[in-house]
Parts: structure tokens; sequence; C-alpha cells
């Protein structure tokens, strides 16, 4: 399993065939490009909807949360490939 | 007597997601590919494997397994912690892409749907004898559109029977990725191919009642008399394995859930060395009240049993019931009634905590109560499930519990259960 990390990234998003979808991370001013996203799903927290991508990039593995309310980005967990 | 194989066309579809937990975390997990994965309860040697990958699968590790067996017969076998949210969320998924096709779509548990397309619009005005091509090709586009729409990893295997029992059992008759149909035509060849425990629903108990009355292959099963069978299941059940086998839907196996909930419980596995009169203990008995509570309480319910018990490392159990004439809702009150039945409990090293409410009556805060008292109690409780509602789960907990590990995870019941929060 991914290390977890739960840091704040800035992520670019792109209006993809099925949806918007992680294009970008700047994570520790360092940028990923997303390859492909392995699943997408939703899940609430109290009354907070987050939306859960599991993207891969050339160096990584990471499961970034997009909380719906704060519209802040979170890099919970990454595994080097 | 013996029973006519059924005319009903084989409209009914069976889909059970393969090794569902295991390949819905290689679909979210790229770098899990190919490779052997189990989902388990808990990650440390003798936690249990709820989903084992086919790569685990072929090198022999199966459901059940303790972690350490499963290292020992595959070493680089990758351990993953159950999401529940992940696998409710593609559930939720497949059963809306199901009802794209028939409004007649029942959820069996979290991997297994049942979908009949008796008087769905795609079979209108299709001949009797193309019904089963059209069901096949019907079953081939549903496959796609999983991979397409839900996840290109995770495959699913599809039986096409007259009743959901044939066609559970064809979809069991090919993993991964099965296609297959039992009809009146093949469902001789088929049952051929089995053993009497392959059916669902026949292990060890019914398969010896069978023994008995001289039953020994499926075949021979089907071939049986109605008379046969009741002698040898002692039951009606007898009658209803006659009836299932030759295609027809009786008795309550595959009929839609219509059952309320009766009861909640609440279980955790203790991984330290304490008792039952340890501070520890009674923080993880917190817990699994407080989560308890918020699950009966969201259900309008209240209770008038309640139960606490726990088994021991030493392979021993202990379990206290109490039944009350004043119902039960809040957590303060049901903690502090099995608070003061675990400490009865013997002082003996603890492997598992249970409590548990029944008899239940959905009446929550139908009645103001007159007791000044009871009514700021109703009135607070009220205000942490707001408080939970709003910000989940652990926002709030008692002095006893400040600080405790959370130790009470989400998890996915076998069933139906698993299907909600």
């Amino acid at each position: 399993m991914g290390e977890s990390i739960q840091e704040p990234i800035a992520v670019e998003t792109a209006l993809t065939h099925i949806g918007i979808m992680p294009a970008r991370i700047l994570w520790k001013q360092r940028v990923y490009v997303c390859t492909s996203c392995g699943m997408h799903h939703t899940v609430y927290e109290g009354d907070t909807l987050f939306h859960i991508f599991y993207m891969t990039t050339k160096e990584a593995c990471m499961q970034i949360a997009l909380n719906t309310k704060t519209l802040r980005w979170t890099l919970v967990t990454i595994e080097a490939i | 007597m013996t029973y006519e194989f059924s005319s009903h066309q084989p409209t009914v579809l069976y889909i059970d997601i393969n090794s569902c937990f295991a390949t819905i975390e290689q679909q979210a997990h790229p770098q899990f590919r190919g490779k052997p994965v189990v989902v388990a309860a808990y990650t440390s040697k003798n936690g249990c494997i709820l989903a084992a990958s086919y790569e685990a699968k072929k090198v022999g590790v199966k459901t059940g397994m303790r972690i350490g067996d499963a290292l020992h017969l595959c070493p680089n076998t990758i351990v993953v912690s159950p999401d529940p949210e992940k696998y409710r969320y593609i559930n939720h998924q497949l059963t809306g892409l199901l009802h794209s096709y028939s409004p007649h779509v029942q959820v069996q548990s979290i991997d297994e749907m049942i979908v009949r397309m008796d008087n769905a619009p795609y079979l209108s005005g299709v001949l009797q004898s193309a019904v089963l091509p059209s069901m096949m090709t019907l079953a081939r586009g549903i496959k796609k559109r999983i991979a397409k729409e839900i996840g290109d990893y995770i495959t699913v295997s599809i039986g096409i029977a007259p009743n959901a029992f044939l066609a559970k059992t064809a979809s069991n008759l090919e993993k991964p990725d099965g296609l297959k149909a039992i009809t009146k035509e093949n469902i001789r060849s088929v049952l051929t191919t089995l053993h009497l425990t392959d059916l669902c629903g026949i292990k060890q108990g019914n398969a010896t009642r069978l023994l008995l009355a001289g039953i020994t292959t499926p075949l021979e099963l089907y071939d049986a008399p109605i008379e046969r069978l009741l002698s040898a299941f002692h039951s009606i059940n007898g009658y209803s394995w006659g009836m299932w086998l030759h295609g027809y839907e009786v008795g309550s196996l595959y009929a839609p859930h219509t059952d309320t909930q009766k009861s909640y419980g609440q279980s955790c596995a203790v991984t330290k060395h304490v008792t039952p009169h340890d501070t520890y203990a009674l923080q993880i008995l917190y817990q699994l009240v407080a989560k308890m509570g918020i699950r009966l309480r969201k259900d309008r319910c209240r209770a008038h049993g309640m139960m606490v018990g726990c088994s021991f490392t030493d392979g021993t159990y202990w379990q206290q019931r109490k039944k009350l004439s004043g119902a039960l809702y809040a957590t303060e009150d049901v903690f502090s009634l099995t608070q003061s039945l675990l400490i009865q409990a013997p002082t003996k090293p603890i492997h598992t905590v249970f409590t548990g409410v029944y008899d239940l009556v959905g009446d929550l805060y139908m009645q103001l109560p007159l007791d000044e008292k009871e009514q700021v109690k109703q009135a607070r409780t009220a205000a942490l499930d707001t408080l939970v509602s709003r910000f989940g789960q652990h926002i709030i907990t008692t002095g006893l519990a400040l600080g405790a590990e959370q130790k009470i995870l989400d998890r996915i019941a076998f069933g139906k259960g698993g299907l909600h929060h």
C-alpha cells in the first residue's frame, strides 16, 4: 500500500470523454503528469462530499481527494512505480 | 411423483463480480494488476482474507485463509485493507447500469445481482426460440459496458437460466469473465460436471442428508422424486430443491428482499492483551456502542433488548443479555448498561468484543416525554447526531474514549447488510 501523505496539492484538470479528470499534479514544487485514472469515486465525510481519484503518473501512483466544500485538493497516498 | 423442467424462458441473469474486493483494488491501483492481491479485514498475520485476486487464487490462496498462511504460499502477496466506500460505489454504479435494461434488478450482496428480463422492452417481440441468443447478446453487451463505464479491469461472470438458482449455478460454471446458460436442453449435461457441494446451499450438512438418502450427485438429485427429496431433507426444503433444479422460482431464497432490520450489532477484534475490566476494553466498547447507536437512531428505532459479550484468546466465550421494559436509544444509556454487564465477564485476555441491540420499535422521537430529564436527553442525543451527520462519525466522543485510537472500522457485511453504511 502507498505511503500516507495528507498534504495539500495543486491540480490542473482537463475535460475528457468521461468527465473532468486530473491532468497534472503539483506537489512539493514538482509537476506530475497524469497518464491514467484507475478509478474515481465519491465519499461523504459528514455532509462534505469528497471526490477520490486514483491517478497514475510516470513516477508514481497517487490517491488524491477533492473537498467539494473548500475546493481544495489533497494528496492522500503515494506509491512509487 | 417427478418434476418436469420449467417451460419458462431463460430470462434471468445472475451477475457476479469476480473476486470483487481484490479486482476493485486492482482497478483502482494499476500497479497491483497481474499480481497476487488479497483484501483482509486486518493486515496482521492472523488477519482473515476477505477476497483474493485470481493471481493469488492460482497459487492456492483462498478466501477465509489467514494472511500468514497466504504469505507462506506466496511471499510476494500484496495485502490491502478493505475500502468499503469504494466497493459500495462500484455496486451502485453496476446497479444503475443494470437498471437501464430492466426495472427488476435485485441486489443480492455487494458483488451479486439478479436481473429479471421478463416483460422487459428488450425482449418484446422476440420469438421464443430467439430468447436465449438475445439474452447471450445482452450479457455480452453488459460486459462491454462494465469495462467501458465502470472499470476495464473489472470482470463479471454471468449466468442465464429460467430461475435465479440455476442462473447462479451457471454463473459459477466459468470464472473469471464467464458467460454460461442453463436450459432444459443442457441441464443434464451441466449437472453431470458438478459435485453436490457445487450447488449453492449444499454444504456438509445437506450433502450428508442426501448421501444418507442415497443421492450422491446433482444429477441424482435432479432425477429424485418429490417423496424421496422430502424424506432426505426431512422438510419442505426437499420440495424446493426439486423445484429450483427444474427451473421454478419458489421459496424466499432469491425472492426480493423485504425484511426489516431486526437487530443491530458491532464487534471488534482486540489486538492488545486486555481483559474485560481494563479501560482499553471499555474504550472499545464505547466506540462499538456509539457506532451502533448512530445506526439505530438513523433508522428511527429504539431497542428493548441489549447484549454484550466477548470471546477470549483461550477459545472460550461469554455473553450477557438484558431485556428492558423501557426502550433504549441514547448511546450513554446503552453504554452504561453494557458496561455494567461487561464487568461481570471473567478476567481473561479478550480476542473479540461484541455488542448488540434487539427487540426494536420504530418510534424514536415520536412522543415528547413528560419527564424534563428525558426531554433534555432527547434534545442532547438529537444534537449530537446532527453534529455527526454534519462533520462525520468521529467528531465527538466521551471523555473515556478521548485520545483512544479509532478501532471500529467501516466494514462490508455479508449479504444485503453490506450495502448500507
